[in-house]
């Protein structure tokens, strides 16, 4: 009878456990969002990048509170297993079987294969696809370096968008943090136009400023530069990187 | 959106005809009429060939450039300079 225990709570800390790399993966990837957030707030002093900032804040706890759900699930598993294990009295242990029951029905379900649309904390509700874990692995690894210039910025804010709409796939409606990758991506979508602005300014300053000195504004552009330096805000960078 | 290659066109038979009549007027070997062709030569060239030029140096910029890698701030701005070169030869002149 333990066997068959053994095999479903086995089932249920390896559900678990993939969960917990989903999590801490996506975990990752706000961090390096929030970064980006940062450096784009930092030199827009925009609302839409001050709102983008707190909105990753609020998803970051949240997948941290997911996490520790699942360590606490995890917990109770793995000592329920070695208690199974060695043909203890399981009676006593009454109320951890209940907390996990949940979870126990949600795997039966098929929710940690995205086939349920029943919610349950610490566990994820579908696997992370290859190609978004590849996608959130690659902009952790360019995301060591800040972009060099304005251009660099909006396919990184695009970079963003794409993985955000790849995640708002793997959380049905009724999950907690459902709208929030849902509401990140509508708002990078407008950052992502203010950054553009910014590209284009940075590109026609250059087109109106080649073969010129610096404060040579004797051409018929000469309004036209000071307008586009106004307008223009520093590119984002890391502190340092700039020596 | 502006139709900023028919724009080019029409900006560029103005700055013609507007140069022609400042060149005509520059050329007037009369000395009853010289200063005042003089100073009308400059007024034209002033409010209405500035602008003009101003007008056709921004649609060879947009040509370019392309109108959609202008920013917004600067698209509204020349787009109201083009209009005016259209609309009045350069200037509301008085």
């Amino acid at each position: 009878m333990n066997d068959e225990l053994i095999k479903r709570l086995e089932k249920i800390r390896d559900e678990l456990m993939l969960s917990q790399k989903s999590f801490r993966q996506i975990c990752n990837y706000i961090e390096c969002l929030g970064r980006d957030l940062y450096f784009i707030n930092y030199s827009l002093e925009d609302q839409c990048s001050t709102i983008s900032r707190t909105m990753s804040d609020t998803w970051l706890c949240q997948v941290e509170n997911q996490i520790n759900h699942n360590l606490k699930h995890l917990t109770v598993v793995n000592k329920l297993i070695q208690a199974a294990s060695s043909n203890e009295s399981l009676g006593n242990l009454q109320r951890y079987f209940d907390s996990i029951a949940e979870l126990d029905a949600s795997i039966l379900d098929g929710y940690a294969e995205g086939k349920s649309i029943r919610p349950v904390d610490g566990l994820m509700p579908s696997v992370m696809p290859t190609d978004l874990q590849n996608s959130v692995e690659q902009i952790e690894l360019v995301s060591v370096n800040s972009p060099g210039c304005w251009k660099e910025w909006s396919a990184r804010i695009k970079n963003h968008i794409e993985i955000l709409n790849e995640s708002v796939k793997m959380f049905p409606a009724s999950h907690s943090f459902a709208s929030l990758p849902c509401s990140l991506s509508i708002i990078l979508t407008q950052i992502s136009i203010a950054v553009e602005e910014q590209y284009k300014l940075e590109n026609l300053l250059e087109v109106l400023t080649s073969g010129q000195d610096e404060h040579d504004y004797s051409s018929v552009f000469g309004m036209d530069v000071i307008l586009i330096k106004q307008q223009l805000k520093p590119v984002p960078i890391l502190a340092g990187e700039d020596e | 959106m502006l139709d900023y290659q028919a724009s080019k066109c029409e900006v560029s038979r103005i700055e013609k005809v507007h140069a022609g009549i400042v060149d005509f007027l520059r050329g007037v070997d009369s000395e009853f009429h010289e200063i005042a062709a003089r100073n009308l030569a400059l007024r034209v060239e002033h409010n209405v060939l500035q602008p003009v030029r101003y007008a056709l140096s921004i649609l060879e910029t947009i040509e370019h450039v392309g109108p959609e890698y202008i920013p917004d701030v600067i698209l509204e701005k020349w787009n109201i300079a083009i209009l005016q070169a259209l609309e009045f030869g350069g200037v509301n002149f008085e």
